[in-house]
């Protein structure tokens, strides 16, 4: 059975089409199932787990990015499959997944072709792509070693890939990037000129982030944490309706 | 039909002879330690690791290390196969081949199957090479050796 969680910015007009034709969509394909619209007071676990003493097996996110990592949170502790609609601007992690927009995303959900992937947590929020960090970050790996920056580096986790950026979602692993700052125009041509890209690279399970006053973590796009903060990925954790155009 | 599907199966033959002589590279988990960072502490992996930055402490990996130029390792180091460029102050031990070119600086002891010096290279230490292959050090379990394991 199908729970369907609306983001509250679909209730504008501007999307009322656009969400009767695919709603229609949805009834010729007999994916009917429970409505649910978020709102301030509204928390989507409560939703789930509602839907789940009714039946539910599955939970479609119907909005953008921040639909869906709201969504995720409130399902990755249950064993639920996790679908996609997305509708609006900021759908750069769906892309990622291979759900298109609109009436496809409906086929897609439809075809029902499911994968398990890893999810990541950090601390107690999960988050399914990357998190960024600004400069004031440091990284440790249990009692193991520590890894600082020398010059201004931004440390970025990754469990899904982008454009940029290689990761696979079913390896069991995070990749930690560490990012130099852009070197100014001067410093190119200098003896310190650097051959490579100038990145590190690191496969890790559990990794601590460190950091100072201004240190900042950005979980997803959305989602601001202070450090320090333990992340880790969870193997497998999370079976997503993915599309055939997906990334990985 | 019955040529078509001769000459998938002939295609599909000759397609996993290749596989096994060119086998698959993707397991290998590679690591690189960026010219902006230093790691501090015992560095353990079990794929290949490529030092351009700074390393304190000890850097044990069960296959290949490559040092670059602007490197500073001040730590014992531990590879199947070693390519050094540069600086690496501590005992080296490589079970394999041990490469020094002309910019590496290496201030300790080095040790390995087979050693290959270019002109101008730095060595004040001593150099042992052995018949055999070293034996691997113990790892400890840690991140990339861990995923080496399942990519395989």
């Amino acid at each position: 059975m199908y729970q369907y969680i609306y983001d509250a910015f679909l209730s504008e007009e501007k999307y009322l089409r656009p969400m009767t034709i695919i709603e229609n969509r949805l009834a010729d394909l007999g994916l009917q199932g429970r409505v649910n619209r978020l709102n301030l007071f509204k928390d989507p676990r409560e939703l789930i787990l509602e839907g789940i003493k009714r039946g539910v097996d599955t939970v479609v996110a119907v909005g953008n990015d921040e639909t869906l990592f709201r969504v995720v949170n409130a399902v990755g502790d249950f064993n639920l499959t996790l679908g996609i609609i997305p509708v609006g601007p900021k759908n750069e992690i769906t892309k990622i997944l291979g759900v298109e927009e609109g009436l496809l995303a409906c086929d897609c959900l439809s075809s029902r072709l499911i994968r398990r992937i890893d999810l990541g947590k950090i601390n107690d929020v999960y988050f399914l792509a990357h998190l960024k960090t600004n400069s004031e970050v440091s990284l440790r790996y249990g009692k193991e070693y520590r890894v600082r920056s020398i010059e201004n580096n931004s440390v970025e986790i990754y469990n899904l890939p982008t454009g940029e950026e290689m990761a696979d979602p079913e390896d069991g692993y995070l990749e930690v990037r560490i990012k130099p700052s852009e070197r100014n125009f001067l410093k190119k041509f200098t003896k310190g000129s650097l051959s490579s890209d100038g990145k590190s690279y690191f496969p890790a399970q559990k990794v601590f982030l460190e950091g100072g006053e201004g240190a900042r973590i950005l979980v997803d796009g959305f989602k601001l944490i202070n450090p320090p903060a333990e992340v880790r990925i969870l193997p497998r954790q999370l079976k997503v309706i993915v599309g055939k155009n997906r990334l990985f | 039909m019955v040529k078509l599907k001769r000459n998938l199966k002939r295609v599909l033959k000759i397609k996993f002879m290749f596989k096994d002589i060119y086998p698959k590279e993707g397991g290998d988990v590679e690591t690189i330690i960026g010219p902006s960072v230093k790691v501090e502490g015992d560095f353990t992996s079990k794929g290949n690791v490529t030092v351009e930055g700074v390393v304190h402490g000890s850097l044990k990996t069960e296959k290949d290390l490559k040092v670059g130029v602007g490197a500073k390792i001040s730590a014992s180091v531990f590879a199947t196969n070693a390519f050094i460029a540069g600086e690496v102050k501590g005992n080296v031990k490589a079970s394999g081949r041990l490469e020094l070119t002309d910019t590496s600086k290496i201030f300790g002891d080095i040790e390995a199957k087979t050693i290959i010096m270019a002109a101008g290279a730095f060595l004040n230490g001593k150099c042992t090479m052995c018949n055999d292959a070293l034996p691997l050090p113990h790892l400890q379990d840690n991140d990339a050796l861990k995923k080496n394991n399942n990519k395989k």
